[in-house]
């Protein structure tokens, strides 16, 4: 299948997204999932982080599936401690709806990998968002590995200081994790100054006009995108709300 | 002289890049001061990071003090052996420098109040004092180093990793830091040093490993 077009990629990554956000009904959350892995996969985006990221998730959902099933008890209750119910059917389903929901949108991201910043700023462009908003998203999404990367490091400074952060109760390891923040903030805000001064020092903003030479067309296959997409969408919305 | 750290048979590569080590077998020593110098991507960093445990080795075995790395946590590898970073900003966290240097004291189990008597008295002896109130990512550079160092001298490890002190540092900070380095060594305190700073190996050195593609090349006494 042919790569499509970043705003075509915009446009499915939207789609999607709304589906997995509004929907609450398990089976059509998973329909809709299983739908955008085919159609990624189709696509050619490779999905082999997709499990690697979820499993990031997993606590998370765990953690909501517990809170779901003390604080808004539905279905059968499946392990509680004398009146008070620790897991219950409906708590799970929960949970299972907020695992499916991101996996949806990690999946939809994935379409994202198939092309170049280049391509996606100039989709942007095309799409009439400014340029200079287009770059920065795509400087952003560049700089995420970065700052994850000094999250990292700075983790491992405290470790190197004594402090098991494995072992240390909770309270401790809050403390310790916002005090993390500080560093890792002040970081971002350098990065983006220093960033800044290097791009004006290469002349952005320079000309009040920018023009491309590479520009991006669509192809047929994009304009089928791009008209069954959002049918479908209002399809199975309406299908959510009207029908079910 | 004691072992203070050996690898025995190490392996290690990076998943997205060919770069490896293979088979290493290395022995550092107490009270001694290694010189670690190669080219860039050499693995003179990885090698630093295998050896107080950031990084896990592929194959093979690292000991600290006769004792294997994968039974501890990285915290309690620190207490033996102090790890500077190449950038010492990755290593600053605390709102203020004394609040740095408390923080690495507290983990040897001094109280807050006489863990800030010393790390006064340590600021003090490595000319910081004035700055002990400063956030210390604002601090220039030399002074960011300085302070690197000493929230891992504050935690008296018996041995020191420091990956290129001297990098970024001008000549009066490089003298500073030099101070500092030859009082650990007078201590009776092992380093291993990554530089590629020649005054620094002058006057430091009593043993040049050199490294090239992940192996060694040269181990020879300085």
């Amino acid at each position: 299948m042919k790569k499509p077009d970043p705003r075509v990629m915009l446009l499915l990554a939207a789609c999607v997204s709304t589906m997995g956000v509004l929907i609450e009904t398990t089976w059509l959350l998973a329909s809709v999932f299983a739908f955008t892995v085919l159609l990624v996969s189709a696509m050619g985006a490779k999905l082999t982080m997709l499990v690697k990221r979820l499993k990031g998730f997993l606590w998370i959902v765990l953690f909501i599936a517990l809170m779901e099933s003390v604080f808004r008890p539905e279905g059968a209750a499946l392990i509680n401690i004398g009146t008070v119910n620790l897991v219950t059917a409906g708590g799970l389903l929960r949970g299972a709806n907020t695992m499916l929901r991101i996996a949806t949108v990690v999946a939809s991201a994935a379409v994202f990998t198939l092309t170049t910043s280049r391509g996606m700023i100039q989709g942007l462009i095309q799409l009439k968002i400014p340029y200079e908003f287009a770059f920065m998203s795509s400087v952003a999404l560049r700089f995420l590995p970065v700052f994850s990367e000094e999250f990292r490091d700075t983790v491992t400074a405290v470790q190197l200081r004594g402090v098991d952060i494995k072992r240390i109760p909770l309270r401790e390891k809050l403390k310790i994790y916002t005090s993390i923040l500080s560093p890792v903030v002040y970081g971002a805000v350098d990065k983006a100054q220093k960033l800044s001064c290097a791009m004006e020092l290469r002349a952005f903003r320079a000309y009040p006009k920018r023009t491309s030479r590479f520009t991006l067309k669509l192809g047929a296959a994009d304009y089928v995108y791009m008209a069954v997409m959002p049918v479908l969408t209002a399809a199975v919305l309406c299908y959510y709300y009207i029908l079910l | 002289m004691r072992k203070a750290i050996s690898l025995e048979r190490v392996s290690f590569g990076y998943k997205k890049t060919a770069f490896h080590i293979d088979d290493l077998s290395l022995d550092f020593y107490c009270g001694e001061t290694a010189v670690l110098t190669g080219r860039n991507g050499s693995g003179k960093t990885t090698l630093s990071k295998l050896m107080i445990g950031i990084l896990k080795p592929d194959k093979g075995d690292i000991f600290i003090d006769g004792s294997n790395i994968k039974k501890h946590s990285l915290a309690q590898n620190a207490k033996s052996a102090g790890y500077l970073f190449q950038n010492p900003e990755r290593q600053l966290f605390c709102n203020t420098v004394l609040e740095e240097i408390i923080f690495s004291l507290r983990q040897t189990g001094l109280d807050e109040p006489a863990a800030r008597i010393r790390a006064e008295e340590l600021l003090k002896q490595f000319s910081m004092e004035d700055k002990a109130a400063s956030y210390p990512l604002k601090l220039s550079g030399g002074e960011k180093q300085r302070l690197a160092l000493l929230t891992v001298l504050a935690m008296e490890p018996k041995y020191y990793i420091l990956d290129e002190p001297s990098s970024g540092i001008d000549r009066d900070n490089k003298q500073i830091l030099t101070d500092m380095l030859n009082r650990l060594k007078a201590a009776g305190a092992g380093l291993c040093i990554i530089t590629h700073d020649e005054e620094l190996i002058e006057s430091l050195a009593d043993r040049k490993i050199s490294m090239e593609k992940g192996r060694v090349v040269r181990d020879e006494k300085a």
